[in-house]
């Protein structure tokens, strides 16, 4: 198992070169000079020199892409062009939010989603069956930029039971609430009718018929033979988004202004912030390899007959 | 019985009184919230290129001169100023009693530091180019500066207003370096306190500023990127001060509750479309006029912008010092909106009813605001017979662009950085300044250049406004831009906040809230 891990973590390591100068690549290939965005919208010649020379910017392309490479060895990925602080700074400011609201809207989607699928799919063509796939259809449907705003006037605005945007240090958890629920709304629906759909083919199996032949009682059933089995394809769905919601969460931070990694990076691509979109991109292509590690190791948890060598 | 009611009146009014008049005394304490839409890149001087770095360090430094309410320029630090007859030197007596906020006396080496920052290459500021007029910048004496300049540059005295010329403690930027512009000391009005990145920045009130304490105990903006978000926060009372997002300006501005509230101020800026002016087919002025005189102005103004512009018709804005009557008239007489001469001109630039030319493009920088104007326009186009389609980029791409050459007809807005006819007639239509230096247009009329060059070495202000006005005829006639709208400032604040005013230049960026106190229990 260790040697597996080794191994799949070394196999990492092309993958943060070829991000990183795919990234590159692309940045200078689009048009847009960052000089020219840190100057403003007028700017002399001399000042642009000064600015480019500054940044290292006046340097041939391969060159600067080796000292980038040089200086990510020395765990040093440079300061923003834009704010001149220290891009790990910034980084780690904002993986701490992202990561908080991950968390909570990973539990709010697998709580909700799991448990509803499960249930729908013993209680087939119930009300609640139909009811919670009608609303999982709305989840999967509607806007992220729609369900945070409907949300924060109804409980921040109407009500006044939550905060009506802003992060932990003010408002302590009750600020994380809404957004969680707006970014889990998506992946709980998704999980719910993956899990549905799942624990329907599982419980069709002849094990189960087996097992209730047997006289095993139908929660026994359900939790340990059924839901064990149908788990494998939501688990792998589940590493999927826990990248998305430590990557993806733009929107959401914008709306609850929120200080997470998304919002920085979507910025530095705006602002044609170099160091801060290279930070990012090795982090965001580095929460994916884990996420997909953490996946592949839980099969052998979930499924005795999966091994690692 | 009647009696006992008059003296129920008169303690009635003497309360009212004196309830008033405590409402009117300025208070001291309270925070004073405000927001952002984006945290600021930097908070060093020398760095500064947007607004919303410009508030909050408006608040931390100050420089030796400011701009008062009404836009006139006027001491700070400098108590007061000479300059020299031929307009080369300027030397400047300063406060004794400022201090920087790490309690060390302020002194004309501080700005001798401080300027000299700005020019140092090493810095790189974005704003060198403000400094370039210098030749030398001593200290005379403990606390007199003088800065000599290269040439007489009329401007000189607006431009020092500029961010880029605060006073910064050298000890302080020597031992903080980069960081200096996240943990900023100055000698205004408020103190660094606290800033988390993306959440909120928080300034507390500077007991020993040379003009007394501020009124408030502190300053919080909290940073919220959606503006229909922020509005809901100030609906609820948790910001004192904030802009009025366009969906809400109808309500907002007809209800009884909110009217009182809201802050109007012309801004010193200008929104236009422009064309390249050495572009086929644009190289033709009567087509540029035949463009100009299509495009309804009023109709994007009442209708796309709710009214919250002014029509524009001259490049100066009104509130501009040396705006021209005589041109505004003449504009709006010869080129505002009329389908008929319109069609005439197009037919005069060899285009009769758009027959012969191509379809054109109009390229805007990607924004919704942009999108419905520039829709309103191509509409607007095809009366006459102009097909034009549209075209958006993200704004660093569309810089590029711009920079090169390579928008043939564009949208773009313009705020002046000083109060000076210079900054908008020499850096937008004189030929020296070509591309990223502010003429777009690349437009050149040796008339204008010899006017807008002359202007900014004259010292008499009549003179140089004479200059200005018939510079500024020129351009209207050739029509290398078409002026849509002067920018308004609008804001709302809450009823407990006193003493709110906004800055001339740039509305409630360049406000100082020393002055500002509020009254909330």
């Amino acid at each position: 198992m260790l040697r597996y891990i080794i191994r799949r973590l070394l196999q990492a390591i092309p993958v943060f070169i070829g991000v990183t100068l795919i990234t590159f690549i692309l940045f200078f290939i689009a048009p847009g000079d960052p000089a020219r965005l840190i100057a403003g919208q007028r700017a002399d010649t001399e000042t642009l020199a000064r600015i480019r020379s500054t940044w290292g910017l006046d340097k041939p392309l391969p060159i600067q892409y080796l000292l980038f490479l040089e200086r990510i060895v020395r765990l040093d990925f440079g300061r923003s062009f834009k704010t001149n602080i220290p891009v790990i700074e910034s980084i780690g400011e904002r993986l701490q939010a992202t990561a908080i609201l991950a968390l909570f809207a990973f539990l709010i989607a697998i709580l909700i989603g799991v448990t509803a699928g499960i249930i729908s799919a013993v209680k087939q063509y119930s009300i609640f069956d139909y009811s919670a796939m009608v609303i999982a259809l709305l989840g999967v449907s509607a806007p992220v930029y729609w369900v945070g705003i409907i949300l924060l006037l109804i409980f921040g605005f109407n009500l006044g039971w939550l905060p009506l945007g802003g992060y932990v240090t003010e408002y302590g958890l009750k600020a994380v609430i809404l957004p969680a629920i707006t970014l889990g709304t998506r992946p709980a629906a998704y999980f719910a009718r993956l899990t549905r759909s799942s624990m329907l083919e599982v419980i069709r199996q002849e094990y189960i018929l087996t097992a209730r032949a047997k006289g095993v009682s139908e929660r026994k059933i359900i939790f340990k033979h059924a839901l064990r089995n149908a788990l494998i394809p939501v688990v792998t769905y589940a590493g999927m988004v826990v990248g998305d919601l430590l990557t993806g969460a733009v929107l959401t931070e914008t709306i609850f202004a929120w200080p997470g990694i998304g919002r920085l990076v979507v910025q530095a691509i705006f602002d044609r912030d170099l160091p801060v979109l290279q930070g990012g991109v090795i982090v965001i292509a580095f929460i994916y390899i884990l996420a997909n590690l953490v996946v592949d190791l839980s099969y052998a948890l979930i499924d005795p007959r999966i091994r690692y060598d | 019985m009647r009696k006992g009611f008059w003296l129920f009146l008169l303690v009635f009014l003497i309360f009212s009184m004196i309830g008033s008049s405590i409402a009117q005394t300025p208070q001291y304490g309270g925070v004073l919230k405000r927001s952002l839409v984006n945290d600021p890149p930097t908070l060093d001087p020398a760095m500064i290129t947007d607004t919303a770095s410009d508030e909050v360090a408006r608040q931390i430094f100050d420089g030796l001169v400011e701009y008062d309410p009404n836009g006139k320029v006027v001491g700070s630090i400098a108590k007061r100023w000479t300059i020299s007859k031929d307009g080369t030197v300027y030397t400047f007596y300063l406060n004794n009693n400022v201090y920087f906020h790490n309690g060390r006396n302020v002194t004309a080496e501080d700005f001798v530091y401080s300027i000299k920052r700005v020019m140092d290459p090493k810095t790189a500021s974005p704003r060198a180019s403000f400094a370039e007029p210098i030749k030398d910048v001593v200290a005379k004496d403990k606390y007199t500066l003088v800065i000599t300049l290269k040439r007489p540059f009329a401007p000189f005295l607006s431009t020092l207003t500029y961010s880029c010329f605060w006073v910064v403690p050298k000890e302080e930027v020597e031992k903080l370096g980069k960081d200096f512009a996240t943990k900023p000391v100055g000698t205004g009005a408020f103190m660094f306190d606290e800033w988390k990145h993306d959440v909120k920045i928080r300034l507390k009130a500077n007991p020993n500023y040379f003009r007394g304490r501020p009124y408030v105990d502190a300053i919080e903006w909290a940073i919220i990127p959606d503006e229909n978000v922020d509005f809901m926060n100030f609906e609820k009372g948790q910001l004192d001060i904030t802009g009025i997002p366009d969906p809400e300006w109808d309500r907002v501005s007809n209800d009884p509750k909110y009217k009182p509230y809201i802050l109007e101020k012309p801004m010193i800026g200008i929104y236009y479309l422009g064309f390249n002016v050495q572009k086929k087919p644009f190289d033709n002025k009567y087509l540029r006029q035949a463009i100009t005189r299509a495009i309804n102005k009023e109709g994007i103004v009442k209708v796309i912008r709710r009214g919250r512009a002014q029509v524009a018709y001259t490049i100066l804005p009104p509130s501009m010092p040396g705006f021209s009557q005589e041109n505004y008239n003449w504009a709006k007489e010869r080129l505002s909106y009329n389908v008929e001469e319109a069609k005439k001109l197009l037919a005069k630039a060899g285009y009769p009813n758009g027959k012969g030319l191509p379809e054109i493009t109009i390229y805007y920088n990607t924004s919704v605001a942009h999108k419905r104007i520039m829709e309103a326009i191509q509409a607007d186009l095809q009366k006459i017979g102009i097909n034009a389609k549209l075209q958006n980029y993200d704004w660093a791409v569309y810089l590029d662009l711009l920079d090169k050459g390579e928008l043939p007809v564009y949208r773009l807005g313009w705020v002046a950085d000083y109060i000076d006819p210079d900054n908008f007639l020499w850096v937008l239509f004189n030929s020296s300044n070509f591309g990223p230096e502010g003429n777009h247009s690349f437009y050149k009329n040796p008339k204008v250049d010899e006017y807008t060059n002359k202007a900014r070495i004259e010292t008499l202000w009549s003179v140089r406004v004479e200059y200005y006005n018939m510079a500024e005829r020129i351009i209207l006639e050739d029509c290398p831009i078409v002026p849509i709208y002067y920018y308004v400032s609008q804001v709302i604040h809450q009823p407990w906040v006193h003493g709110l005013y906004l800055d001339p230049l740039t509305g409630l960026s360049g406000v100082r809230y020393r002055v500002v106190w509020i009254d909330k229990k």
